[in-house]
């Protein structure tokens, strides 16, 4: 239930809350939902990027790059944990 | 022997990970597909999205502001205090230092008369006060108008009235100091309130400089309105205008400052 709260505090972020308390809450989110960073950037790209100008979906990717660190770091964790 | 059966794991799609996060990817990325197929159909839907945005950030902007505000107010409310208790602590340390002033410029034998008539009712440069010889006045004291301004002595007594005799009568000459400098001069009386002088021209006196009569100390008796010069004269007449106006004098006060002792002294000198 936390993750699907977080998850859907970090979506509604892109739309209603300043910047920084989106990439905080996306940071927090990441530790439990790895793909919300990716979401978030995507998320935030659909709404905010213009193909027009010429410059980089950079939302999307530090989205990407964040669920990659996410994701690198639970398997380690995981990894390194008795199953 | 039994074959060991090994699940496929993806580290994206997989049972386990497949989460709300990949559920938020997937809504995420119809989102991204709606806007490049029917942007306009996307922005139509987003529409209340960023209106419901800008009514959120109105309301917490104006109820962030009156916290703001009520910060601001407090820290000026507490800066006003504390400079408030510093004006308190002059405003004591003023009043310390005009009571020292006072308890060195004036003498318990200070006399408070009311003024009865002024020019131009009484005699033309000359008061006339409520008090006389029954309250401890005698001729030649020295009258000081509010603020401790010399305005004159007093030339006649009788026993309940007594007569002051202005600085500024015709023919009265009293030592004084001019300026910053505190250059000394004789001034005279010219009649209706004013002084003259006549100074070198050599000594810069201005306009608006202040001439000092002696007292307890130096009091300040007038003010240099004007400086008329000739030219074929070393020295300038000083026109001075008095401190106090004479004609709304409400009271003055009546203290002996020596000048009977002096014209004593002056009577009895065997000096030129």
């Amino acid at each position: 239930m936390i993750a699907l709260l977080l998850t859907l505090l970090s979506l509604s972020g892109v739309i209603y809350f300043p910047t920084t308390i989106t990439l905080l809450v996306t940071f927090v989110t990441a530790f439990f939902e790895p793909l919300v960073p990716l979401a978030v950037g995507i998320f935030s790209d659909t709404f905010y990027w213009s193909p027009g100008v010429g410059t980089l979906p950079y939302a999307s990717i530090i989205g990407l790059f964040v669920s990659g660190i996410a994701f690198f770091v639970r398997n380690r964790l995981r990894s390194g944990s008795m199953r | 022997m039994k074959k060991t059966f090994l699940t496929r794991r993806n580290a994206i799609l997989s049972p386990e990970n497949f989460s709300w996060g990949a559920y938020a990817l997937m809504v995420v990325l119809a989102l991204l597909l709606l806007r490049v197929i029917a942007p306009n159909f996307f922005w139509k839907i987003a529409t209340p999205l960023f209106q419901s945005a800008d009514i959120l950030t109105e309301n917490t902007h104006l109820f962030f502001a009156s916290f703001g505000n009520a910060a601001v107010l407090t820290r000026d409310n507490e800066r006003l205090q504390t400079e408030n208790v510093i004006l308190a602590n002059e405003n004591a340390a003023l009043s310390r230092t005009i009571a020292d002033q006072i308890a060195l410029t004036s003498t318990s034998k200070d006399i408070l008369a009311g003024v009865i008539a002024r020019p131009p009712e009484s005699p033309y440069d000359s008061l006339v006060i409520g008090k006389g010889s029954s309250a401890g006045i005698t001729t030649n004291m020295e009258v000081f108008g509010p603020g401790s301004v010399p305005v004159g002595f007093v030339s006649t007594v009788e026993k309940q009235f007594a007569l002051v005799t202005l600085f500024s009568s015709p023919k009265i000459k009293i030592g004084a100091w001019v300026g910053a400098g505190h250059i000394p001069l004789t001034i005279s009386g010219g009649g209706a309130g004013t002084f003259r002088a006549s100074i070198t021209r050599s000594a810069g006196v201005a306009v608006n400089d202040i001439v000092y009569a002696p007292g307890p100390g130096e009091l300040p008796i007038g003010k240099v309105i004007r400086t008329d010069s000739d030219p074929s004269s070393p020295s300038v007449t000083l026109q001075i205008m008095p401190m106090l106006n004479i004609f709304s004098l409400p009271w003055v006060l009546v203290r002996d400052t020596g000048q009977s002792f002096l014209k004593t002294i002056q009577a009895t000198s065997t000096l030129p």
